[in-house]
């Protein structure tokens, strides 16, 4: 009971991070930042 | 509050082999350094050294101001269903307390120092050619005054992930014998949040076609970093060794034996997927195996057999190259040292098989609850930090600054002012 409840702990958190992958990966289609979103952080329009 | 738990003390000769392996440990830092700085651009070479020394340097008075503080003992605990939960170190500030500590706490503190160094120049080879020295500096501090020692303390320190042997039956608790957990898998899991925050440098992934492949500057530099990293990596791991596993000083040549093992299988698994897949060996990809290799013997070189490690060793070296293409080209994750892939996915491979590997009823799951701790807890902590950092001290350089290299815009002056001409057909 108690590694099934880990495993799945573990399991949940690795579908968590698969979702912030697949964000992060959209965000590399668009157009690169200007010097002010760049100041910013990368990624945004 | 708790006490601080009583250790046996130190007899003199072992405190003075455990010394001077610490005195040898940082060669692993240099090692890592000079592969940060091969594996970027020639334009920001210098930056890049210059920011490593800069981040051991930022880290360790972060760590000595505001970190060991967290990181040590006494504890402050907290009870939850009957069980006490060690979360955090309550020492004094400013290593007030440094001179009355035993001989032994006072090497587990020199310990840290060279471990949060380690960690923090895990993620500035991710940021390389675009993450700003300033912000680097900034989020070394953050890394090293707050993050690092929390996971250091529930490991090292009696916290509540060593604890889940005494508490829970979870064999000896989480087994981290030389930083696996609380500096690689932390370094190379703040490296993929400084990758996503950052951004990828101009012109990696084009809006059509595959990732424009920007290889690293200076074979020289990665390789020779690879050796020098060996040599310090056996000193780190056999002081580990005896600092966090209690090991017997006799104990030690097996653990050595091992992390050589694990390297050498990793690099010969290393070169022969890019020898298969491209034809030729990859110098690079080599050295990121051989990191992995040695990266993984962190957390299990003290308890596997020989076997075992080369057989650990094996997968990590064959994992890290696939691993560096499945980010790259399939996750769009730029990555120029490779660290999420040698030090985070390698790291965390070396604590899964320190449990599949010890004889201890329940030690596989106390390893899987450390993994789940870093993935699901450190690694949002560190981006959230991160991400609060960028937003007061920008992470990426300006456009120009990235098209000149970082070493004019940010120091004025180039690695190899008179030997370089810069082309990169991404900026035409």
């Amino acid at each position: 009971m108690r590694a099934l409840f880990i495993l799945c702990g573990i399991a949940v958190e690795l579908l968590g991070l698969g979702v912030a992958v697949r964000g992060h990966m959209e965000r590399r289609q668009e157009p690169r930042p200007g010097a002010a979103g760049a100041a910013h952080g990368a990624g945004r329009p | 509050m708790n006490s601080p738990p009583l250790v046996t003390p130190f007899s003199d000769s072992t405190f003075a082999l455990t010394f001077v392996l610490l005195l040898l440990a940082p060669l692993t830092i240099a090692g890592v350094a000079l592969l940060n700085t091969g594996l970027g651009r020639s334009r920001s070479a210098a930056q890049s050294l210059l920011g490593c020394v800069t981040m051991v340097s930022v880290s360790a008075i972060a760590f000595a101001v505001v970190g060991v503080s967290f990181a040590g003992a006494p504890a402050h605990s907290i009870t939850i269903a009957g069980k006490s939960w060690n979360w955090l170190g309550g020492a004094p500030l400013m290593l007030r307390h440094f001179g009355a500590m035993q001989p032994q706490g006072q090497l587990g503190v020199l310990f840290e120092f060279l471990a949060v160094g380690f960690a923090a120049i895990i993620p500035w080879g991710s940021g390389a050619d675009r993450w700003r020295l300033p912000a680097g500096c900034a989020a070394t501090a953050v890394l090293a005054g707050g993050v690092f020692p929390l996971v250091a303390h529930w490991v090292w320190a009696d916290g509540w992930l060593a604890q889940l042997g005494a508490s829970f039956g979870l064999g000896t608790g989480f087994l981290d014998g030389a930083g696996a957990a609380s500096v690689h898998a932390l370094g190379g899991l703040s490296a993929l949040a400084v990758v996503w925050i950052a951004g990828s440098r101009k012109g990696k992934f084009p809006r059509e076609g595959l990732a424009t492949a920007m290889p690293g500057h200076n074979a020289v530099y990665i390789l020779f970093g690879c050796l020098l990293a060996l040599v310090g990596w056996l000193a780190w791991n056999a002081a580990g060794a005896i600092l966090w596993l209690h090991a017997a000083p006799v104990t030690l040549v097996v653990t050595t034996l091992n992390t050589v093992l694990s390297a050498s299988a990793a690099l010969v698994a290393t070169f022969t997927v890019t020898r298969t897949r491209f034809s030729k060996p990859d110098a690079s990809m080599c050295a990121n195996g051989w990191l992995a290799g040695l990266v993984t013997s962190s957390a299990c070189a003290a308890f596997v057999t020989p076997f075992e490690a080369i057989a650990i060793g094996a997968v990590a070296g064959i994992t890290a190259p696939l691993l560096v293409e499945l980010l790259e080209l399939a996750l769009s994750i730029d990555d120029p040292s490779g660290a999420v892939s040698v030090h985070a996915a390698g790291g965390l491979w070396g604590l899964f098989v320190a449990g599949l590997f010890s004889h201890g009823h329940g030690q596989l799951l106390a390893q899987l609850v450390g993994i789940a701790t870093l993935l699901g807890f450190v690694f949002p902590l560190v981006y959230l930090l991160f991400a609060i950092v960028n937003r007061i001290i920008p992470f990426r350089v300006e456009p120009d600054g990235e098209r000149l290299g970082m070493d004019l815009y940010e120091l004025g002056g180039g690695a190899y002012p008179e030997f370089v001409i810069h082309r990169d057909e991404s900026y035409r």
